[in-house]
């Protein structure tokens, strides 16, 4: 694992620097904003404004996730395609299912490791200014967006991985359709209820660049 | 064991296009095995199938006694592939990406990369992708000889190489398979450069294996003879184990075949040609080749 790990960090360094200047700029971003909002604002209208009006005071965030998870899909899997690189993986001896396993374990902990000081960054400011509830709340709308970011990640090693373009176009029209859900609404706790779906939904597309990489090595 | 690869009736097909027509061979322990066959003959399918990327439409593959669809991580390790182009991670430099490789190999010999790479003028931090085409050769070499595998596969290690990278690669082969321990099968264009090294020699064509023996047998038993025809001469390709061949040529055209002078004299006035100053003519490994295969890539 250790091994894998050290090739995924010298192939992706540069673009996980880059996924992380971004996370900690937009998080900086919010934070200020929130800072200006609570020093400007009386608490009354940031309510009012946050619960009645669904006015998203981070929303610059929103999409920083999913192109972070996209980025480092590429980054990581096009160097494989190249020459059908990903035979080298393949022939190593470990199991071929854990090898990409490995690969993806990298991908997950790194955007975990991005994703997780930005969240708490913006947490911990916005129990400066506000109370309990509205950090939570924050939290909370902001989750599907940082688990859009996983499902990025795994479809765009899914995609890549796939032979058969037929195979391919399918799977970025159901990545298209289903990462649209998460970014229907901007309002606090629009989208408690189905989050757990929505965990579950990423959870299981984990799985489908294993089973690319199974038809890669078969050839099929 | 009695074979370290086993081939048993191959068969595979691109949509309608058949690529493996029943492919059966095997190679023998501490054996150099020479692959050969024009483009399309299917040796990178084989190799494909052999290395488990590729699933056969029947028929299958033992490596090491394994089935090749399922080979356990022990027998991986004991299994050196090169793949053809010399691929390896560009992005790693020649310390980090043997760092990467010893991880995964209990006998890993890291003598072995560090002599190869101490011939080549590169920087150690010198990027890998940045390495001239023959440099990457050795260290993608260098590489599958630190595993010390107990069988080796290289797809078209020729590939793209200038002559003194080519010599400098065989002659390292050469001598890590001196101890007739390890048992090597390659594949390659460059048929000359495999003369006097393998032991073995497989030959494709259209799918099928025309042939499978001893290079030293090969050499010894196939014939080439030249003639002077007295009229004109109708190319003749036949099927059979004799592999006989008759070309036109200018002045002298030429009949080969297992066969012997008598053999050759039979045929030919068997087939109507009269000729006269029949002779044999040295013909190297390449030469059999061509004669075997065809100049030309018929259909």
């Amino acid at each position: 694992m250790k091994a894998i790990f050290y090739k995924e960090w010298i192939k992706t360094r540069s673009y996980i620097a880059l996924i992380t200047v971004a996370h900690f700029a937009m998080a900086l971003y919010a934070v200020l904003k929130l800072r200006y909002i609570s020093g400007q604002y009386d608490a009354v209208s940031v309510w009012s404004a946050w619960i009645y009006k669904g006015y998203s005071f981070y929303s610059l965030y929103q999409y920083l996730p999913l192109f972070g998870g996209l980025l480092l899909g590429c980054a990581q899997f096009m160097p494989e395609l190249r020459d059908r690189r990903l035979r080298l993986v393949l022939h190593l001896p470990i199991g071929e299912r854990r090898a990409v396993t490995m690969h993806l374990a990298f991908g997950l902990a790194t955007l975990l490791s991005v994703a997780f000081p930005a969240l708490l960054l913006m947490y911990s400011a916005a129990r400066v200014w506000f109370p309990p509830e509205f950090a939570v709340g924050m939290l909370l709308t902001l989750a599907p967006w940082i688990l859009s970011g996983f499902g990025a990640y795994f479809f765009s090693a899914a995609v890549l991985l796939e032979g058969r373009w037929t195979r391919r176009i399918l799977l970025v029209l159901v990545a298209a359709g289903v990462l649209r859900l998460f970014f229907q609404e901007l309002s606090i706790g629009s989208y408690e209820r189905v989050l757990a779906y929505f965990i579950l939904w990423t959870a299981a597309a984990f799985c489908l660049p294993i089973m690319s990489s199974e038809r890669f090595r078969k050839g099929c | 064991m009695d074979s370290v690869i086993e081939c048993r009736q191959l068969c595979h097909s691109y949509g309608n296009k058949p690529a493996l027509k029943g492919v059966s061979w095997s190679l023998r322990p501490g054996r150099i095995c020479g692959l050969l066959g024009r483009n399309g003959a299917g040796k990178t399918t084989t190799i494909n199938i052999l290395n488990s990327f590729l699933s056969p439409d029947s028929g299958s593959c033992l490596l090491l006694g394994e089935d090749s669809r399922m080979l356990s991580p022990s027998t991986k390790a004991r299994i050196g592939y090169l793949i053809e182009g010399h691929v390896q991670y560009g992005f790693f430099n020649v310390s980090q990406i043997e760092r990467f490789y010893s991880s995964f190999y209990d006998k890993w010999d890291a003598s072995i990369y560090h002599h190869l790479i101490s011939r080549l003028d590169i920087d150690p931090r010198q990027k890998i992708s940045t390495m001239s085409c023959g440099q990457r050769s050795q260290v993608a070499l260098g590489l599958i000889l630190a595993q010390s595998p107990d069988l080796i596969v290289f797809d078209d290690y020729s590939m793209g190489l200038d002559p003194g990278y080519r010599r400098l690669f065989i002659d390292v082969i050469r001598d890590y398979a001196a101890n007739g321990k390890r048992s090597i099968l390659m594949t390659s264009h460059i048929i000359q450069d495999l003369e006097g090294l393998i032991d073995d020699c497989i030959i494709y064509h259209r799918g099928e294996v025309l042939v499978d023996c001893p290079a030293k047998e090969l050499e010894t038993s196939y014939k080439s003879y030249s003639f002077v025809p007295n009229g004109p001469v109708e190319g003749f390709r036949g099927e059979g184990p004799e592999h006989l061949r008759i070309e036109q040529h200018n002045k002298r055209s030429a009949i080969s075949g297992f066969i012997s002078s008598s053999v050759a004299e039979e045929r030919l006035l068997a087939r109507g040609v009269e000729h006269s100053n029949l002779r044999e003519e040295p013909a190297s490994l390449e030469d059999i080749f061509i004669a075997l295969t065809g100049k030309y890539q018929t259909r």
